[in-house]
């Protein structure tokens, strides 16, 4: 392999590559970027096994051919130099010169037919999202997913496509968030993926405002097409809780309320929760709510009053404060539905308005009360 | 009808029956989701899981292998992605990432070989189990089977064997797990239940050769013979052996014994034991034990069988253990047999016990049984 390039260019290309490299690994491989030069691209690919990234960019080749090169020692070497003319050059042992007009490097590189195989997704499915959906379709739901590890299935957000409509889901048995999307271009028939966060989160990250991200979603693996980079991520392999069954399909009651007001209120009451049970108490009436909270080992209290809409007469209802701070931060409506069945059933906040096509649901179950 | 199946995967593996019997159970898509390999230290099990990892994914439905097959080769190298291998380290504060990695590979290059971080303490922890279980929510990254081979499982702690267990109970459909063991009697019973257990025996002699000689094709074979032997039929004892001077270590044993018999004066065998306790791994000193339990394990031999020779640890000084056995003919052999494998115990305690009052106990011992008189 021969090939020249310029420190910016490929540079860029690296940073994006090296930031999955695994801090330690029971596969030496990984610590390892693939350099593939073919026609006239540079293909770079670097993997935790969990995550892989490839990056591509021109290059001047003059030999075609791949390596697998240590990934943070060649970052680090480029990083170090100004924007100058590169030139790489791998003998038949794999090991690699790298030059520029300072001097020479030398490094050993390992045979690449024994870094990991390129994620084949076969029949997979194509979707094409606008970046700001699929930011929300993220971000809304993964802060809900579980980190116990004897559920799996929870560990993940779960991808649900049919009907012409995309919705996410994360939930941890406490709490249930869920958004979706619909357009005509989604696929009709059913196809689903849990993916882990550890992806999502790279996702995000790597999402700009403006654009479409398109995703294939296959059997073993789920592709990520971003700007100049592709994103695979390992799909979790388990059945998704049948998550339906616990949304109650009738409330009995209705309460609406602002959302920032409830969120600022919930924020300073729990403060003076007692932190082995971060319990809030509402006392819902039929124009506001009182928001009480006591440390009865410390003598903590607090107690606030803010208005509300409710169509019934009393409801006593405690929830974990962290957990209804956290929904509440996920909620953009500047109004907010809450739909209450009685003290010991889940409760649903809903958005009041929501962005066209989209349509928002979370849920949380209460704390039972003495 | 099924036809006997006499054919095996993997013939460098050895152990032939096993493989008959798991393979005629890959071909029926019968082969269980964990197994359980037990038997002696050093009879070739880790590279067996190897092997078998090899069989799950790069043969084809009959069992036949294709060496040819990057899957193959990756497998071999530790470097698959569906294919896990671990081992007891030092806590994750008590070594560098480098060396873990150096270990890794030399495990890599020859599966035969101890995982070994000298003077450390090491154990399989429960952060490795959690690695593994997180590493089994997900699909298959390429290959068609996922193997995690645990090795020297008894060294397993509690709290990473019962973090096992919700793994090997609900074992998702693509996982085949592979524990390894040379004490199953270390081996939780609730963990011993839920596997398929396969023993394995000592591989043969001229096979150990074999394999010795792949990898240290240069050393001459009456050496590599006697390395065997020496090395108790334990190949990663005799992969051990080559990277010391082990033959020089028995003259020293036979000297020490020597003077144990002669010596009347305790300071006097103090300062013939203590260069050897002072030394900061405990291995030369277990080195030195075995050496001598091979000694009298041979003077038994020689004592009871009319032609030893087949038999006999230390083949190349036959006329040395006869001449010791005319200078000390009362002694009781079995007794010192015991005492050894005791001092062996003591020396591999984890309560950490001195290695000098070990060696000077013993040494005391077996003055008295060595010396015994005719009553």
């Amino acid at each position: 392999m021969k090939f020249s390039i310029q420190r910016n260019e490929i540079y860029e290309a690296l940073q994006k590559v090296v930031s999955v490299l695994p801090a330690r690994s029971t596969i030496p491989m990984t610590q390892n970027v693939l350099f593939v030069a073919e026609g006239d691209q540079l293909e770079l690919m670097a993997t935790d096994l969990e995550i892989t990234i490839i990056s591509n960019v021109k290059a001047a080749i003059e030999k075609e051919g791949s390596v697998a090169i240590p990934g943070r020692l060649i970052h680090d070497i480029i990083r170090e130099l100004p924007n100058v003319s590169l030139n790489f050059d791998t003998d038949s042992k794999f090991r690699t010169t790298l030059s520029s007009e300072f001097g020479q490097y030398k490094v050993g590189g390992e045979n690449p037919a024994e870094f990991p195989r390129k994620p084949d997704i076969l029949d997979g499915r194509e979707i094409v999202l606008p970046n700001g959906v699929l930011k929300r379709l993220v971000e809304k739901t993964i802060f809900a997913t579980s980190a116990d590890e004897l559920r799996p299935a929870l560990t993940g957000v779960f991808f649900e496509l049919g009907g012409h409509r995309i919705r996410t889901v994360a939930t941890d048995g406490h709490r249930l968030s869920m958004l979706s999307y619909v357009d005509e271009a989604l696929p009709e028939t059913d196809l689903n993926a849990i993916i882990s966060t550890k992806a999502l989160n790279f996702v995000l990250r790597s999402l700009d405002g403006e654009g479409l991200t398109s995703i294939l979603l296959g059997e073993k693996h789920a592709q990520f097409h971003m700007e100049n980079t592709l994103l695979y991520a390992r799909l979790i392999e388990e059945n998704y809780v049948d998550y339906t069954r616990v949304i109650p399909a009738e409330t009995n009651f209705r309460m609406t309320i602002d959302t920032n007001d409830f969120l600022s209120s919930v924020k300073r009451v729990s403060l003076f929760s007692s932190p082995v049970t971060a319990q809030v108490i509402l006392s819902i009436k039929k124009s506001f709510v009182t928001i009480h909270a006591e440390d009865v080992d410390y003598g903590g209290e607090a107690r606030e009053e803010i208005p509300c809409e409710f169509n019934g007469d009393e409801f006593v209802i405690g929830f974990n404060s962290r957990y209804l701070q956290n929904i509440l931060r996920h909620i953009d409506s500047q109004l907010l539905n809450v739909e209450l069945i009685r003290p010991d059933n889940a409760i649903l906040l809903l958005p009041e308005d929501k962005p066209e096509n989209e349509d928002q649901l979370m849920l949380l179950m209460p704390i039972r009360l003495e | 009808m099924m036809e006997t199946d006499d054919r095996t995967f993997a013939p460098e593996a050895g152990h032939p029956d096993i493989q008959h019997k798991l393979l005629s159970a890959f071909r029926q898509g019968r082969l269980p989701h964990a197994f359980l390999f037990h038997g002696p230290e050093g009879c070739g099990k880790d590279a067996f899981a190897i092997a078998l990892a090899q069989l799950l994914n790069a043969a084809d439905a009959d069992g036949r292998i294709d060496a040819s097959s990057s899957q193959y080769e990756k497998i071999a190298h530790l470097q698959h992605p569906d294919v896990k291998l671990v081992f007891p380290t030092p806590a994750k504060t008590n070594f560098k990432e480098a060396e873990f990695m150096e270990v890794l590979r030399e495990k890599a290059r020859n599966p035969y070989r101890r995982t070994a971080f000298p003077n450390k303490n090491t154990f399989i922890g429960i952060d490795t189990i959690r690695e593994l279980k997180a590493e089994a929510r997900f699909t298959l990254y390429e290959g068609r089977r996922k193997v995690f081979i645990i090795s020297e499982a008894e060294q397993m702690r509690v709290e990473a064997a019962n973090a096992l267990l919700k793994l090997l109970e609900e074992p998702p459909g693509n996982l085949v797990l592979i524990l390894v063991t040379a004490n199953i009697y270390q081996i939780l019973p609730t963990i011993k239940s839920r596997c398929q257990l396969l023993r394995f025996t000592p591989l043969p002699e001229a096979q150990m050769h074999d394999i010795l000689r792949r990898y240290h094709p240069k050393v001459d074979p009456g050496e590599l013979s006697l390395l065997v032997r020496l090395s108790g039929y334990n190949l990663k004892r005799a992969f051990d052996f080559l990277d010391k001077n082990v033959l020089q270590i028995r003259e020293q044993a036979i000297d020490l014994l020597r003077k144990v018999v002669l010596i009347h004066r305790s300071q006097e065998l103090m300062a013939i034991l203590e260069p050897v306790a002072a030394r900061q791994n405990r291995e030369d000193a277990q080195l030195l034990l075995w050496l001598l339990l091979l000694w009298f394990q041979d003077i038994l031999h020689l004592k009871q069988l009319e032609d030893a020779s087949a038999k006999l640890y230390n083949p190349d000084k036959k006329d040395t253990l006869r001449k010791f056995m005319g200078f000390t003919p009362n002694a009781d052999i079995t007794g010192i047999v015991w005492d050894i494998e005791g001092a062996l115990q003591d020396l591999r305690d984890v309560r950490n016990f001195n290695p000098l009052l070990i060696l000077m106990t013993l040494a005391i011992k077996l003055h008295q049984k060595l010396k015994k008189n005719k009553k």
